[in-house]
């Protein structure tokens, strides 16, 4: 991730160079020699926040960034009421970062990038080590930040945050695996099931209620998804969804749930 | 953990006062008695900085369990200071061949001298350092214009040392629950090392994590905040009181090495 602002430099510096790699954004390559010039661009949030809550009081962490970018006092103050509104930490510029909890932590670290104003953000591993309620808070920001228009780049483990916050999704290991929207990723789950990871669990109980004869040619993806699919199948059947079993359902199902599991 | 800045929250005189003026007056305090060699003069400055803890309204008991460690540190001087195997002396043991001497009162007062100033200095930290947050002390230090280097090491062992506590605690009790007692064998020794190294392992990665978070962010060297501290009359009266007293006890000590001579 960290090539993404030139910390890390490829090998090569533009198309024709030698080397293996390079990275461009809004079409200029990275350039080693100006990363002080990429956070305007683009923010990276680390996995562990306290990586990048490094300064005593957490207001100092948030204005780090735009005084690094040399703006001015009232602007940079502006920035860090801003930034901690947005991720719902308001007032929290005295805190100390060792006496926050996870979440607010992982919500703080987030701040300290959006203070910059980047287009682009890259999170690692956002929701991880989250509790269910710290989570669904990070997932409905970040689905905010998307709705601004900033360009959200996530490398998550987490299935079922994936479809609320992804247009296209790029399966990795050691090289790209797979790369389309998130319906077409997730409709291959053989290719999934070998890498390692797994549909999320609204998908498969869909595909269950099919072999019982719910008419469901698009899966849904996420739990909104579903509530639609249902209104939509009940509207179609005048009130009613006829499910029925016969006797080839039990064996589809066993091999569907086969199909979910891993094979070593 | 408890924390050097935990009554910051207390109002007093010390903590009203400025603080880059008063990092600055109580260290000069703090040289002041360090460069004395006359014992009532540093007993004088010693009441003085008792004078100045008292001000500050630190409970006397938090300052006391801490000074304890010093005393015990400076304790050696005052048994060893006054006598020597070297002769030169009032005998007074013979053992194994070797003859104890006693070299006189003047190293008796030399040791005490020696133990209260080191007690001082360390008490005055506490009005210095003890009534204002850590943060607002880094930010005095940076208003000092003190290099940057230092008051960024000085911040990220603030910040940090919670970070490495807190691992170790952690590291602490994962040995605990599988059985592990602090005993003098071989293998609480080595397993106890082991985990102290795992430690620096992770404090070095950390370190480099860190790094890479601030240069995402822009670093390019320099460490700086926003502060504001406005000056009163007040504290500049203060300064003039403590450093006047620094002044003054020098002065003290010239004269009187004068009428001795």
């Amino acid at each position: 991730m960290l090539h993404l602002n030139g910390i890390l430099p490829g090998k090569r510096t533009h198309e024709s160079g030698k080397g293996s790699g390079y990275v461009e954004i809004f079409g200029t390559t990275i350039d080693p020699k100006k990363i002080h010039e990429m956070p305007k661009k683009i923010g990276i949030v680390f996995q562990n926040p306290d990586d990048m809550l490094f300064m005593p009081m957490l207001g100092d962490d948030i204005a780090f960034g735009p005084i690094n970018l040399g703006m001015d006092k009232e602007e940079v103050d502006l920035r860090v009421k801003e930034s901690l509104a947005m991720v719902g930490l308001a007032g929290y510029e005295q805190r100390v970062p060792h006496h926050m909890s996870g979440g607010e932590k992982k919500r703080a670290a987030l701040a300290t990038v959006l203070s910059m104003g980047p287009d682009i953000l890259a999170l690692d591993e956002p929701t991880a080590n989250l509790d269910p309620k710290s989570r669904r808070e990070l997932i409905d920001i970040l689905k905010g930040l998307k709705d601004q228009g900033k360009t959200l780049i996530i490398i998550t483990h987490d299935i079922n945050a994936i479809p609320e916050l992804t247009d296209r999704v790029i399966v990795l290991n050691r090289t790209v695996i797979a790369d389309g929207n998130t319906r077409e990723i997730f409709s291959d789950t053989d290719m999934l099931i070998k890498a390692g990871l797994e549909i999320p669990v609204i998908m498969q109980f869909f595909e269950m209620l099919q072999f019982v004869g719910y008419p469901c040619d698009k899966l849904p993806l996420s739990l909104e998804g579903a509530v639609n699919n249902l209104t939509q199948t009940i509207e179609n059947g005048e009130g009613h969804i006829h499910l029925h079993y016969h006797k080839h359902t039990h064996s589809k199902i066993t091999a569907t749930l086969n199909k979910f599991h891993y094979h070593k | 953990m408890i924390e050097i800045d935990q009554y910051y929250g207390l109002s007093s005189p010390i903590h009203r006062w400025d603080p880059r003026l008063k990092i600055v007056s109580i260290f000069v305090l703090i040289f002041s008695i360090m460069l004395l060699y006359n014992l009532i003069l540093v007993v004088i400055t010693m009441c003085f900085a008792i004078m100045l803890v008292f001000l500050s309204k630190i409970p006397i008991s938090f300052i006391l369990t801490r000074l304890k460690w010093v005393f015990i540190f400076v304790l050696p001087f005052l048994i060893i200071l006054p006598f020597t195997f070297l002769g030169g002396g009032i005998e007074i043991a013979h053992f194994l061949g070797i003859t104890l001497y006693y070299r006189g009162i003047e190293y008796v007062i030399y040791a005490l001298m020696i133990m209260i100033k080191a007690l001082t200095a360390v008490m005055l930290i506490f009005p210095m350092i003890g009534t204002s947050r850590i943060d607002i002390t880094i930010k005095a230090l940076e208003g000092l214009h003190i290099p940057n280097k230092l008051i960024q090491m000085f911040a990220f062992t603030y910040r940090y040392i919670f970070v490495l506590s807190d691992e170790f605690t952690n590291m602490e009790r994962s040995l605990k629950s599988r059985g592990y007692k602090n005993r003098a064998s071989l293998f609480s020794i080595t397993s106890i090392s082991k985990a102290i190294a795992m430690l620096l392992v992770k404090s070095y990665e950390r370190a480099d994590r860190v790094f890479y978070a601030m240069r995402s962010k822009g670093y390019t060297g320099t460490v700086t905040t926003l502060h504001e501290f406005t000056l009163r009359p007040q504290d500049w009266l203060n300064t003039i009181i403590v450093i006047g007293f620094a002044i003054f006890i020098h002065i003290a000590a010239i004269s009187s090495t004068m009428e001795v001579l």
